[in-house]
């Protein structure tokens, strides 16, 4: 049973917090507009609301990024390079992204922690600001999780017990175009 | 010293292909470190309060209002218009396809989603007609840099913001540069059709015709009316407006033309999601990157060192302009828009450039970048509807891609063009 | 915070360094050669932050520039300030958070963020409050600024001095504004500040918070109506562009205090912390003269690109104070004890 948990956690739990996120955003702007435009009364806290949802939507976000390898890079230096060769960059890369992000954590934790304990609260919501600020936090976590969990899947692939492909952008659009034209539900790339 | 440290170190992450994000920020942490300039804590708030911020909201809504418009068969409506008035005519196709880019463009953001949504349809329909296969790719890609020079378009929502600009300025500034920038490519697919022999259908234009396509079209057309009438109109601001698109989408898509599911709206949430993210982050860490330059003057010392290379203001302007080109052959343009415009905007201000026209100048510009190998992510987009290899497509792009630095030099040297609209 | 200006400026900044060295050296050397009289200065480097261009219009600027001068005159160069203008170091809201976290050592910025920290701040935000600038000068001078700084300094930020941005005014693109009725229907861009937003709701108004980068836009496309802020954001931010009327309602306050981070002026000496305490009283009253005589240019500016001006005196005053007290009984168990004190300052 808890296993099925953490399954499911590994398959939908960025997606899920997402989409809850951006909803609220738009539900809130939304009505920010209709109240004024329609209404002719404005909401203090609709804005407020959606810029922390959104603030929180950006770092889970990440974490998403990494999982679905998504995260804009330049990536011409991949071309000169065979498979494993290939392999070992995005190994040293995502080394280098998960040392980042664990600073991150590391100094956006106390920067969040001290910022609660001063204990300073929004301006229209009153929420106390160390909430907003523990965005980085827990998004920089679960993507340092996401790292080690490629990190793990790249090295047994250079071993040979696993297959990983490092895909260019490239290589990448044309799997979603062909996926489009053979009628999956996925979406297109929309950068 | 310090900013060789920042930007060596910065170079030398992104060829590890370290994502662009992650380099700014690893960069500034190394130069953090190295001159105790400010505290690493910067770097830590800085990347909640960047993105504390209304404006940039819009980034989401844009994607949203795109991939839900694009869902409901909107291209194909969008086209039967543009083929109503031109399909008849020598390099008719051709034509509406750049048109229907030209359309498209004013509901979607992105410049690759412009040209998946258009030339999924338009390239087979093209080659259907006769045109040869590289030529017709070569006009989409080409085309699909529209998605970001005719407003809403993401990459000026990023330029507003880290360059302190009004965006709804910016919308409202791109809307005659879009339009020459679709002639010029419009001027160009006719000589070559003539030349080819691209001859039109024999349909005759009739108001009839016309009037049916547009009527069914009406839907999608109502989109750049409520974004841009609502922005120009003072109705709404660009993000609010992004909302407005959103909830019309949804509306037209779930209600009216019924081709949206509901079971799909999570997976077109959370993408877009991903994508703001993904643009975000970089938002984020260039802020600690950007401070740090600022900190050391840097800026000030770039345009220093532009200015003893030459005082003539048309002579640095190239040179921008040859740099953001060189630029946009590598990097992404939101990125390459978030990193440059700190460094870039003083000099141009220095030059008694508005910040308005050389944030339309460096849009369109990085939006050249999209048909520039290595990374020209429209031409992959094209390539994967057409299968041919970017090499072929790259050779058919050329005289598309001249056509762009042509139109950009025309952008650059009549100011006019991006500011008359936004009058005071 | 309402005076965010984005103009670039490359003024370089106070421009420390190689000539304070030498200078400083000299000085010790005739101050060890005399006498004991003066107090030889630990050098150091205090980093202050605002959110102004480096211009000579800019208050927060110039009122920087007058307590760096202060400290380094007073410490024979010893102590020098290092300004980061134009919000380089953050925002106001950010600037105070990093000063409570130690990275930066001092700020001079609107009061608007302050009352998250210290919410007895928020008391100078209710409509009508002071009578007039002195009343306000001898409220934040005296025993009731000293306790907001009290509350403050629980979360290390120390208030060392009061400056202001002088008194709010109403603008509007569509008529005068002189009565209540006037702002009836008008969509009027407020800070995100509750009392604020009540207080124009009374009024009649419909009170809408917007980011201050977007506001001079909203104004321009119609978004919004009208705005409130004090002359010294309306008329540098060239709100007479877009906005057709202003009326001096003197409606709300606006201090700007000079801060610290408590702990760091824990740790300096006694006389170090004097010259420090005596240099924001010095920039304080510099900049309270330096508002009253920029107010009247920016004024006469307002009025030179068309602005159509309702003077203090035909306004309203009892028709808009009666309307605000519903905004006063709303918050009257909060803030009732210090409502009182305050009107009892003479
Ligand atoms: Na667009
Ligand atoms: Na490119």
């Amino acid at each position: 049973m808890p296993l099925k948990i953490l399954k499911w956690l590994d398959e939908y739990v960025e997606e899920v917090i997402l989409v809850v996120l951006s909803m609220t955003t738009v539900v809130a702007i939304a009505t920010q507009v209709f109240m004024r435009f329609v209404l002719g009364s404005s909401l203090a806290w609709s804005e407020e609301l959606a810029r922390y949802c959104f603030i929180w939507l950006v770092y889970i976000g990440i974490s998403y990024g990494v999982k679905k390898q998504r995260h804009i890079k330049v990536d011409v230096t991949l071309l000169l390079f065979k498979n494993k060769g290939k392999i070992v960059l995005q190994m040293i890369s995502n080394i280098l992204f998960l040392l980042f992000a664990l600073v991150i954590v590391y100094y956006g934790n106390d920067v969040a922690q001290r910022i609660l304990g001063f204990g300073q609260t929004s301006p229209a919501l009153k929420i106390p600001m160390g909430y907003i600020y523990f965005a980085t936090v827990v998004g920089m976590s679960l993507t340092s999780i996401r790292l080690i969990q490629q990190l793990i899947k790249q090295y047994k692939a250079l071993v040979g017990k696993e297959s990983f492909e490092v895909k260019t952008e490239q290589q990448k659009i044309l799997e979603e175009i062909e996926k489009e034209q053979s009628g999956s539900d996925d979406t297109k790339e929309s950068r | 010293m310090t900013a060789l440290v920042l930007f060596g170190s910065f170079a030398v992450l992104l060829l590890l292909t370290v994502p662009v994000a992650i380099s700014l920020g690893i960069a500034s942490l190394i130069t953090i470190i190295y001159t105790d300039a400010i505290s690493i804590d910067f770097l830590a708030q800085g990347l909640i309060t960047s993105v504390d911020s209304f404006p940039l909201m819009a980034i989401p809504f844009f994607i949203l209002a795109g991939e839900i418009m694009g869902k409901g068969g909107i291209s194909e409506r969008l086209f039967n218009v543009a083929n109503a008035f031109v399909g008849n005519k020598t390099g008719g196709f051709a034509i509406a396809t750049i048109l229907t880019c030209m359309f498209f463009a004013a509901i979607s953001g992105s410049g690759p989603a412009t040209v998946a949504a258009v030339g999924a349809i338009m390239i087979p329909s093209m080659v259907r007609q006769g045109y040869d296969i590289k030529f017709s790719t070569a006009v989409v890609a080409a085309a699909g840099s529209l998605g970001v020079i005719i407003p809403p378009s993401i990459p000026m929502v990023i330029y507003g913001v880290v360059g302190g600009a009004s965006v709804s300025d910016m919308f409202i500034g791109g809307i005659i540069p879009g339009v020459i920038v679709g002639l010029g490519l419009i001027i160009y697919a006719y000589l070559h059709s003539r030349k080819q022999g691209y001859t039109g259908t024999d349909e005759k234009t009739s108001a009839k015709v016309i009037g049916a396509a547009l009527w069914d079209a009406k839907w999608a057309l109502l989109i750049p009316v409520i974004i841009l009438g609502g922005i120009y109109g003072g109705i709404f601001t660009p993000t609010e407006a992004a909302v407005v698109a959103v909830v019309y989408g949804l509306l037209a898509g779930l209600v009216l033309y019924r081709e949206l599911k509901i079971r799909n709206l999570p997976r077109v949430f959370a993408d877009a999601a991903l994508t703001t993210a993904t643009i975000l982050i970089i938002v984020g860490s260039a802020t600690a990157f950007g401070r740090l330059l600022s900190v050391e003057r840097i800026p000030g010392q770039v345009a220093e060192f532009m200015l003893s290379i030459s005082e003539s203001p048309i002579v640095l302007i190239l040179l921008i302009t040859l740099l953001l080109l060189f630029i946009g052959c590598f990097m992404d343009t939101v990125a390459a828009i978030i990193i440059m415009t700190p460094i870039l905007l003083p000099i141009a201000t220095n030059l008694g450039y508005d910040p308005i026209h050389f944030g339309i100048i460096m849009v369109v510009n990085l939006a050249i970048g999209f048909i520039t190998p290595p990374l020209g992510v429209n031409l992959f987009v094209a390539s994967g509807i057409s299968g041919l290899s970017i090499e072929q497509i790259s050779r058919a792009i050329i005289p598309f891609f001249l056509v762009l630095v042509f139109t950009l030099l025309v952008i650059i040297f009549i100011p006019q063009l991006s500011l008359m609209i936004i009058g005071d | 915070g309402d005076n965010e200006n984005n103009a670039g400026n490359d003024q370089e900044p106070n421009d420390t360094g190689a000539d304070n060295t030498v200078n400083e050296e000299n000085n010790n050397d005739n101050a060890n050669e005399t006498a004991d009289a003066d107090h030889e200065f630990e050098e150091m480097v205090l980093q202050l932050g605002h959110t102004s261009p480096t211009s000579d219009d800019a208050q927060y600027h110039q009122g920087a520039l007058a307590l760096a001068e202060y400290v380094e005159d007073e410490t024979d160069g010893a102590v020098t300030i290092e300004i980061f203008p134009n919000s380089e170091l953050g925002g106001e809201r950010e600037m105070l958070e990093s000063l409570q976290l130690g990275n930066l050592d001092m700020t001079f910025f609107s009061s608007g963020p302050l009352g998250n920290f210290a919410d007895m701040a928020n008391v100078f935000d209710f409509p009508f409050l002071f009578r007039d600038e002195d009343h306000a000068h001898a409220v934040l001078d005296g025993e009731i600024g000293d306790m907001v700084n009290e509350q403050a300094q629980e979360s290390d930020i120390k208030i060392l001095a009061w400056g202001e941005n002088g008194f709010r005014h109403i603008t509007n693109s569509e008529r005068p504004v002189v009565t209540p009725e006037d702002l009836e229907g008008l969509d009027i861009r407020t800070m995100e500040n509750e009392i604020h937003l009540s207080a124009f709701s009374a009024f009649g108004a419909n009170p809408t918070p917007m980011a201050f980068p977007e506001l001079f836009t909203a104004l321009q496309t119609g978004v919004m109506d009208g705005q409130e802020n004090p002359l010294s954001a309306i008329v540098p931010n060239s709100f007479y562009d877009v906005q057709s009327h202003i009326t001096l309602s003197n409606h709300v306050y606006s201090p700007a205090p000079f801060i610290i981070n408590e702990q760091i002026f824990n740790g300096f000496s006694p006389e170090l912390q004097e010259v420090i305490q005596e240099g924001a009283y010095h920039a304080r009253d510099f900049n309270r003269q330096f508002i009253q005589d920029w107010n009247e240019d920016y004024l006469e500016t307002a009025i030179e690109n068309g602005m159509e001006v309702v003077e203090n005196d035909e306004f309203d005053y009892d028709a808009y104070f009666e309307a605000t007290q519903e905004v006063y009984d709303e918050y009257q168990d909060e803030y009732g004890e210090l409502f009182e004190q305050i009107q009892e300052v003479e």
